[in-house]
């Protein structure tokens, strides 16, 4: 099924191009649906059902822009239907104010971090075994450069060399995304 | 030289990130970020890959091929809800349907159930069982077109003639206004008055009679027994009427019968009224017979065997 608007742009909803965007854009959400909710399996469930509405015909017609677009709004409507209905405060309160905010994905900062975190996961992911071992234990188990040098047995000047090449990767690989971080920030900042 | 400012050691800038470098370090940090923009802006970046880079397990605890194969499990049990409400519907049919069954069964000209009435005419019912029932005018019987495995139930208004087939397996009960008439296979009449008495005659057989309200109260009539039900009380007499049923048989047999009372089955009969003006006769037994008769003809017959004369005034016959 298509849907066509008044500029003739067409999104194009059929099972294939949900796979697609559930690739593209899942755990994406997931981590941004968290912000609000500081509860990440709630969040998956949360987006797994804006997918599933996804095959509702009535709701496939209803994507005017484009597909990001579309889910962001979704999920951001889901998270705030939860929180009303649980009316349970998230630790991270102060983000629940870009909830009610009329914010496209573009200008929600939240969704921005979300996004360079995906793409900074992403990126690792993709960094050479060692490498990518050797700059998750310190980034995400908080392990020190020594601690990981003792545990994997290797001298703390190659952690550091190692921790060096990944973030050389990352920053080059991430070149766009972080710029448009920054830019937030620093927009942010002047308000 | 510009080409040394442009870097800055990897050590440093990690050093400084974790917040263990050495003020020599921090030092040199400074002196880099302050060479261009474009060191800031790096720094910067490094910044924020440094702190996002710590938020990353959430990452790690999505499994996305396993939670694609949620959603597709989702979407069945939409459609399941689906069958569900189809369920529901499905239920609702059938208890629609019993319903449906149940008036069928109960209620007369339904289906299983029906019905004669009667008004001026006589109406004559053969059930299933080939217990035949002679309906007087004005009267109604509600049977089954297939009795019961352990009893024959039927119901009365009005009055009739019961000849019921025997079957000690099955009683024949019947409902008529307040009584419950429970024979085994007998003939005997069944007479609903305007009064809302109920009259029971027995030619033949055995019959109980009893009452809806007090079921404690119950009477066994033989032949020649009269049953009264009335003002919920059951009583037996012993009749009074020689002709029940003649209203069916169209027979008026007298013998040896007090004139009074052979009047009485007369009116009762014919729907007339009798005005005896005559002392003389009043204490007479009679014996007559009348054999599908109409009423002119019983009325000659009686002023020949009375002599009298008998006029008829209004609707009534008075005898002089």
């Amino acid at each position: 099924m298509t849907h066509q608007q008044a500029n003739q742009t067409l999104v194009l909803v059929n099972e294939t191009s949900i796979e697609q965007w559930y690739n593209t854009y899942y755990s994406l959400l997931c981590v941004y649906a968290n912000k609000f909710l500081n509860d990440l399996d709630l969040s998956r469930e949360l987006v797994q059902d804006v997918f599933v509405k996804l095959y509702d015909k009535k709701e496939a017609l209803s994507i005017h822009t484009s597909a990001k677009s579309h889910l962001y709004q979704s999920v951001k409507n889901a998270c705030l239907n939860s929180i009303k209905q649980k009316q349970t405060h998230a630790l991270h309160h102060e983000n629940i104010k870009y909830l009610n905010g009329d914010f496209s994905y573009e200008n929600d900062e939240l969704y921005g971090q979300s996004e360079l975190e995906y793409e900074l996961y992403k990126a690792i992911e993709e960094l050479p075994e060692k490498c990518r071992d050797i700059f998750k234990m310190n980034r995400m188990e908080g392990l020190s450069n020594q601690e990981i040098a003792d545990y994997l047995n290797i001298s703390k000047r190659t952690v550091e060399t190692q921790i060096s090449k990944a973030l050389k990767t990352l920053r080059n690989q991430l070149a766009p995304s972080l710029l448009k971080a920054i830019l937030l920030l620093l927009l942010s900042s002047i308000e | 030289m510009e080409d040394r400012n442009q870097h800055i050691n990897e050590e440093v800038l990690q050093n400084v990130l974790q917040g263990s470098a050495s003020p020599a370090q921090e030092k040199e940090l400074n002196k880099w970020l302050q060479a261009s923009d474009a060191n800031k802006a790096l720094f910067e970046k490094m910044k924020q890959i440094w702190s996002a880079s710590k938020q990353l397990n959430e990452f790690s605890e999505i499994d996305v091929k396993a939670d694609w194969k949620k959603i597709q499990a989702k979407r069945r049990a939409k459609k399941n809800r689906l069958g569900l409400w189809l369920k529901y519907a499905a239920v609702l049919m059938i208890t629609m349907g019993v319903s449906l069954i149940y008036l069928h069964e109960n209620t007369p000209g339904f289906g299983k159930i029906a019905q004669t009435k009667t008004e001026q005419d006589q109406g004559e019912i053969l059930l299933a069982d080939g217990t035949k029932v002679y309906l007087n005018n004005n009267s109604k019987l509600i049977y089954p077109k297939e009795f019961d495995d352990d009893k024959r139930l039927v119901k009365l208004q009005g009055e009739a003639f019961f000849d019921v087939k025997p079957n000690p397996n099955k009683p024949f009960i019947i409902e008529s206004g307040e009584a419950i008439i429970k024979v085994l296979g007998t003939s005997f009449n069944v007479y609903n008055k305007a009064d809302k008495s109920t009259e029971l005659s027995v030619k033949t057989g055995k019959v109980s009679l009893k009452s809806q309200k007090d079921k404690n109260q119950e009477v066994v009539l033989v032949k020649g027994d009269v049953g009264l039900l009335r003002n919920h009380k059951v009583i037996k007499m012993k009749s009074k009427f020689k002709n029940q049923d003649s209203w069916r048989t169209r027979v008026l047999k007298f013998h040896q019968v007090e004139l009074t009372q052979v009047l009485k089955d007369l009116e009762k009969h014919y729907h007339v009224k009798f005005e005896n003006r005559n002392q003389k006769i009043k204490d007479l037994k009679i014996t007559i017979a009348f054999d599908n008769r109409k009423i002119e003809t019983v009325i000659h017959q009686l002023e020949l065997l009375l002599q009298v004369k008998i006029i008829k005034h209004k609707n009534i016959y008075i005898i002089k």
